[in-house]
């Protein structure tokens, strides 16, 4: 494996660990799928199609989310929103990630 | 929109069916969604290229479905140390039991090589069962989250002392002393040699060691005696030691000028042939010569490769020693 390799790998690695709080933040407001993905990716946050719609269904088995479908412009669209478990649950993520932020700053610098 | 339509069809057909459709329905909107944002962008409809590029970042129907179903490792990393020792310890019975067992039909005389080579195709097999068996024992066990604990309970005041010096593979040091003792006993004509080949009367010829192999005799006893010895003083240590590592590197060292001994011989087996084909057997005598010091080079090899790493431990252990 080259360097450059193995940088992607890593770089996978630390994005991946953020993806959960990136995708219950997001959903404090309501989104289908595409609409998820364009926001993230507005925002700086690349997921394929593949990685994300197994994750919000995840979530959605441990009750973080709630979802259901609607017909919008003649397409069957599953919509996702936060529950109320998935709210407490991205307080307190949002917590730690900002403890982990700040511990991690100290030791960059 | 064909290649998206065979791209679902081909997602669901990896899908429970329970899932198929749901599935199916999000990921077409989604990407139908994406092809109405490329056409408001460009005005026409998105070439056979860029419906491509768009399913490939989506990524292969197989994989995509595998991320919507549950765990799905046969043995998975909190299971996997112990599930290889497991394997371990269960394949090393089987071989030594294996091994046991076949020694009555190896001893009893007959045809050696088929003896062997039947042990050896018992042993795979036996090998395929007992990984089936361990494999699936651990699928179920990870699959209803059981024995975890159990399996890693463990304390600190419990863990054996480690003897500082090179570890030693059992499976290894059992493998080489069945393969000694086999030998030896073939050396010391307790399993018998086929001396009669070729199937019909015009083309027979009896095969025997020439001989000059009467040179080595008790050399080769000796060697294969003493190297059975340390296998047993090693396996009873559980380990090495200086004094293993300098038995094992003396028995090499004689292995080595027995080996060049045998290579010095002017024939090593010797065919009475008779009828029409004798000449053709002096031929195959030849050949099979030529067989042979392959087969003493080989064994040369592993013997000088196998003094080297000897030594290279005998360094390491005295530099450890204390002072």
């Amino acid at each position: 494996m080259t360097d450059s390799e193995h940088y992607q790998k890593l770089k996978l690695e630390l994005r991946r660990g953020v993806l959960i709080l990136a995708v219950l933040a997001e959903l404090r407001d309501e989104h289908y799928g595409y609409s998820l993905r364009r926001n993230l990716l507005a925002k700086g946050l690349d997921i394929d199609e593949g990685t994300l719609y197994p994750l919000v269904r995840r979530l959605e088995k441990q009750e973080l989310l709630s979802s259901e479908w609607r017909e919008e412009d003649n397409r069957k669209k599953r919509f996702y929103r936060l529950s109320s478990i998935g709210r407490a649950t991205l307080q307190q993520l949002t917590e730690e990630w900002r403890q982990v932020a700040a511990t991690l700053d100290a030791i960059l610098q | 929109m064909k290649m998206i339509d065979n791209y679902l069809n081909s997602l669901e057909s990896y899908l429970p069916d329970h899932l198929k459709q749901e599935v199916r329905d999000e990921l077409e909107a989604s990407i139908h969604a994406q092809i109405d944002d490329q056409r408001g962008e460009s005005g026409r409809e998105p070439s056979q290229q860029e419906q491509e590029a768009l399913l490939r970042r989506i990524g292969h129907p197989m994989r995509v479905a595998a991320a919507y179903l549950p765990n799905q490792e046969l043995v998975g990393n909190e299971y996997f140390p112990a599930y290889k020792k497991a394997l371990q310890i269960a394949l090393s019975i089987a071989l030594v039991v294996n091994l046991l067992a076949a020694l009555p039909e190896l001893l009893a005389g007959g045809n050696m090589l088929r003896s062997v080579f039947g042990l050896l195709g018992n042993l795979i097999v036996v090998g395929l069962w007992i990984f089936a068996a361990v494999t699936l024992i651990f699928h179920l066990l990870q699959k209803y989250g059981i024995g975890l604990e159990e399996i890693y309970a463990w304390s600190p005041k419990d863990l054996k002392a480690h003897k500082p010096g090179p570890s030693l593979s059992r499976l290894e040091t059992f493998f080489e002393m069945a393969v000694e003792t086999l030998f030896l006993a073939w050396w010391l004509d307790l399993l018998s040699w086929p001396e009669s080949i070729g199937g019909s009367n015009r083309l027979s010829a009896d095969i025997s060691m020439s001989p000059e192999w009467a040179a080595v005799f008790w050399s080769v006893n000796i060697i294969l005696g003493l190297s059975i010895a340390l296998s047993l003083y090693k396996l009873f240590i559980a380990g090495w030691d200086r004094f293993s590592l300098t038995a094992n590197l003396a028995i090499n060292a004689a292995t080595l000028l027995v080996l060049i001994q045998i290579s010095r011989f002017e024939n090593h087996v010797v065919f009475s042939g008779s009828g029409d084909s004798a000449a053709q057997w002096a031929k195959a005598m030849t050949v099979l010569d030529s067989v042979i010091l392959s087969v003493l080079a080989g064994i040369a090899l592993y013997v000088i490769w196998e003094s080297y790493c000897n030594l290279k431990e005998f360094r390491k252990t005295t530099a450890r020693a204390p002072a």
